[in-house]
């Protein structure tokens, strides 16, 4: 198992940013690859749904579970993981700070036996983990953009 | 007015008489003090809530019907949360908690104890969240319920069913362990959910969203002391299940 972790201060409240994250529907809104959302189930705590994002190889649909912990944390596993993993699951963690809310992503996951046969383990972790902190700091960077300009817009 | 519960609980304490709504308990019904308190031991045992008031003297049938209602709906909302219903039952067990979670976590050995389960179909497992099929039979035959789990820090377990029962909207909970006394271990399941009211009012015979939320309380309230029930029998030293 290999774990990834990338953090970005946002100049909100906690309240402002847990809430766009929280709302899975607001997800089409604020990250551009993101082409629909079907919510199976969603009591404010618990929730599932299919999220169909746009990838080079065409539209792709991945059922995502996630557990929220109001303006804490929120939890999520892929019950069919991507192609390449054995699992994935990451938090989101929101922590108060002086100046706004550090906001901290963190992902395990682990490779297929197949997965990039020309490499050693340690070397195939790395390549995919590499890419997976690029996706990771996208999704930061575009949910701080976006609470950011809400923010400035409500004041 | 539907006095049912009212009965229920003086029939528990000896009063069996014809009762209509109107009546006095200490005029009509001739409670003394011993059976107030006797009365208020039933209802808190029914409830499984701490009463934060006594029971009037003068209280009627229709009084005692609406305070043990009032109680029922006590409900402690979770900011954050869609939950309309709470319940929560506790056990202690004299078993080890690591025993105890392992035999609730590993869900696919439960069919070699749990009777009514007939077949666990595991979807997903990483350790720490679960994704499963259980197929359990009931009084109306087999039933299949998909359940997700999550494994918390500690001794907490979460889980909800995303296609709840067709009377509930939603469906939730959590499993908590509690080291107690030594080697035992206090077990705590708290179930929450918010009826489908539609569907729900079918099954109780009204549209009244108070009366179907009392009848959601008792019925998950009793669901959750046979669920208890049913593992302190497995987990019991000497008797089924432990080995």
């Amino acid at each position: 198992m290999k774990s990834v972790q990338e953090s970005i201060l946002v100049n909100c409240s906690v309240e402002d940013i847990y809430a766009l994250y929280a709302d899975i529907l607001e997800w089409k809104n604020v990250l551009s690859d993101v082409l629909d959302i079907k919510v199976i189930y969603d009591d404010g705590k618990n929730q599932e749904f299919l999220m169909t994002v746009d990838r080079p190889t065409g539209a792709e649909t991945v059922r995502s579970v996630r557990f929220c912990t109001l303006n804490e944390r929120i939890e999520m596993f892929q019950p069919v993981p991507p192609p390449l993993l054995k699992f994935m699951r990451g938090v989101w963690f929101f922590e108060k700070m002086p100046t706004g809310t550090l906001l901290t992503a963190t992902r395990a996951f682990e490779l297929k036996d197949d997965v990039f046969p020309d490499l050693s383990r340690a070397e195939a972790e790395e390549k995919f983990a590499s890419k997976l902190r690029g996706f990771l700091l996208n999704n930061l960077n575009s949910f701080k953009a976006e609470v950011e300009k809400r923010c400035v817009e409500s004041v | 007015m539907n006095i049912d519960l009212a009965k229920e609980l003086l029939k528990e304490i000896g009063i069996e008489e014809e009762l209509n709504p109107k009546l006095s308990l200490k005029d009509d019904l001739y409670l003394d003090s011993q059976e107030f308190v006797e009365l208020e031991c039933a209802i808190h045992k029914k409830v499984n809530k701490k009463l934060t008031e006594h029971l009037k003297k003068d209280s009627t049938v229709e009084d005692l019907q609406e305070y043990i209602l009032n109680l029922i709906n006590m409900v402690t909302s979770i900011p954050g949360e869609k939950f309309e219903v709470l319940s929560e039952e506790t056990i202690v067990i004299d078993q080890p908690l690591e025993v105890i979670k392992n035999k609730l976590w590993e869900m696919e050995k439960w069919p070699e104890f749990l009777p009514h389960v007939l077949e666990i179909e595991v979807l997903y497992n990483d350790k720490i969240y679960q994704e499963f099929f259980m197929t359990i039979s009931s009084d109306t035959g087999k039933i299949k319920v998909r359940s997700i789990r999550s494994l918390k820090e500690g001794s907490q377990m979460d889980f909800f069913q995303p296609e709840p029962p067709e009377i509930l909207k939603y469906h939730a909970g959590t499993w908590t362990l509690e080291k107690v006394n030594g080697n035992c271990t206090k077990i705590s399941l708290l179930h929450k959910c918010t009826p489908n009211y539609e569907k729900a009012g079918i099954k109780f015979s009204t549209d009244d969203q108070k009366e179907i939320r009392n009848h959601i309380k008792l019925w998950i309230s009793e669901h959750g002391k046979t669920t208890l029930s049913s593992w302190r029998d497995i987990l019991t030293p000497g008797k089924v299940g432990i080995k």
